[in-house]
């Protein structure tokens, strides 16, 4: 795993996100909001948890996978950030 | 008009139920020129209401009910479905696709996956099932469906499932509804018959039914009926109470399952009113209120309802010809 910062964590996932979401407006920013903007359907939800546990080394538990965590990419930094803090 | 939980019931099923004979005979016979009806019955509301409502409209001498287990099937379906069709004095074959499915490779393929997830399934003394959580209807995300399994003594363990393996069990279940389309279509074809779809009005709207599979019909005659007013026209047309008492199940994994369980998260009583109103544009504020709910969790409900059509925009959608 690369050394991880704020800013890393939050390229990363865009980066995901816009190469693998079905929306490839290039406006998507920090705050969208990735499901009620089209980034991610279902499928795409399950791709990404996929993704973030194992990019990032986490493993999630059922009562993670709430809006909170997964809203966007500012939340989604947030709950990586506080996974990697506990784990 | 003011939003009410009775506005979802039918105050006139006699006028509603020749409304759909009509259009039904007139579709079969006329638009599409064949002679009579082939329904696949399992034994649920929806297949038994399809049934009763093509013998009115073609007489029971021109209907022939095909029952489609394979080896997950539950034996209640069977000899539920034999009453409806002696209920209705129509024809009847069994066809087991059990073979077809082993063929296809439909169980090994969803075990396969499903021992990914939990090293420990063995499916021949484990039962399994995937659905939703229910508390997953008030976030704003998609469904994330869970796997479970049932070891021999009963006890349950789930964990959600991963992508690639959630989308091969549902490709590899989805074998089930289309190798029924695929037989049903052999029966009608041989006998210049239509095929009867059942699917409701929240199966069409929602995506809860297999592209080419149970979606795979010539005419749906309860397509545009809420749940509801499947059970309204139950009672009309004589189905067996025992159909009508029955919970709706999914009847495709191994381990018993209702539908809210598996897809819809929430009551279908509740559903319909929900989403009456939804596709009303009832205000939130009055729907709430009649529904005893606060407006943002309405929102969400509205919001969950939303997303499912649009992500299942593509199971409705027909061949683009370019």
């Amino acid at each position: 795993m690369t050394q991880l910062n704020t800013n890393n964590i939050k390229a990363i996932v865009r980066k995901y996100i816009l190469e693998n979401g079905s929306n490839d407006d290039n406006s998507l920013d920090d705050s969208t909001l990735l499901f009620q903007e089209n980034y991610l359907d279902s499928i795409g939800l399950y791709s990404l948890i996929t993704f973030i546990e194992k990019e990032f080394n986490i493993i999630s538990k059922d009562v993670d996978f709430v809006e909170e965590n997964y809203e966007s990419i500012d939340a989604i930094e947030r709950y990586v950030l506080t996974k990697i803090s506990v784990q | 008009m003011e939003f009410k939980k009775e506005i979802i019931h039918l105050t006139n099923v006699p006028e509603v139920v020749d409304q759909i004979v009509n259009e039904l005979r007139s579709n079969v016979l006329n638009t599409l020129r064949r002679k009579g009806a082939v329904v696949g019955i399992s034994g649920g509301i929806d297949s038994s209401v399809s049934l009763a409502l093509s013998v009115k409209a073609f007489g029971a001498d021109k209907i022939l009910g095909v029952m489609l287990p394979e080896k997950d099937s539950s034996p209640d379906s069977a000899m539920l479905a034999q009453k409806l069709a002696d209920t209705y004095r129509v024809k009847t074959l069994t066809e087991n696709i059990t073979g077809a499915l082993e063929g296809y490779g439909c169980y090994q393929r969803r075990d396969e996956s499903v021992a990914c997830v939990f090293p420990e399934y063995n499916p021949k003394t484990y039962k399994m099932k995937i659905g939703v959580k229910q508390s997953n209807v008030s976030q704003n995300l998609p469904p994330i469906f869970y796997l479970t399994i049932v070891d021999p003594y009963g006890k349950e363990q789930s964990k959600m499932l991963p992508a690639a393996e959630y989308l091969q069990i549902v490709a590899a279940s989805n074998f089930k509804q289309r190798s029924r389309m695929s037989m049903l279509y052999y029966h009608a074809e041989r006998l210049h018959y239509a095929v009867i779809g059942t699917p409701n009005k929240h199966e069409v709207e929602q995506g809860f039914f297999v592209k080419y599979g149970d979606g795979g019909a010539d005419v749906m005659p309860i397509g545009k009926l809420y749940k509801t007013q499947v059970y309204q026209l139950a009672s009309y047309l004589g189905v067996p109470q025992e159909i009508i008492d029955r919970t709706p199940t999914t009847d495709t994994y191994t381990a018993e399952q209702t539908q809210e369980e598996f897809f819809y998260q929430i009551p279908f009583k509740q559903m319909d009113i929900l989403w009456y109103a939804y596709e009303n544009k009832f205000p939130l504020a009055e729907v709430a209120k009649e529904m005893d709910m606060t407006v943002d969790a309405l929102e969400k409900i509205f919001e969950n309802f939303a997303r499912k059509q649009q992500t299942t925009d593509y199971l409705r959608r027909a061949p683009i010809h370019m």
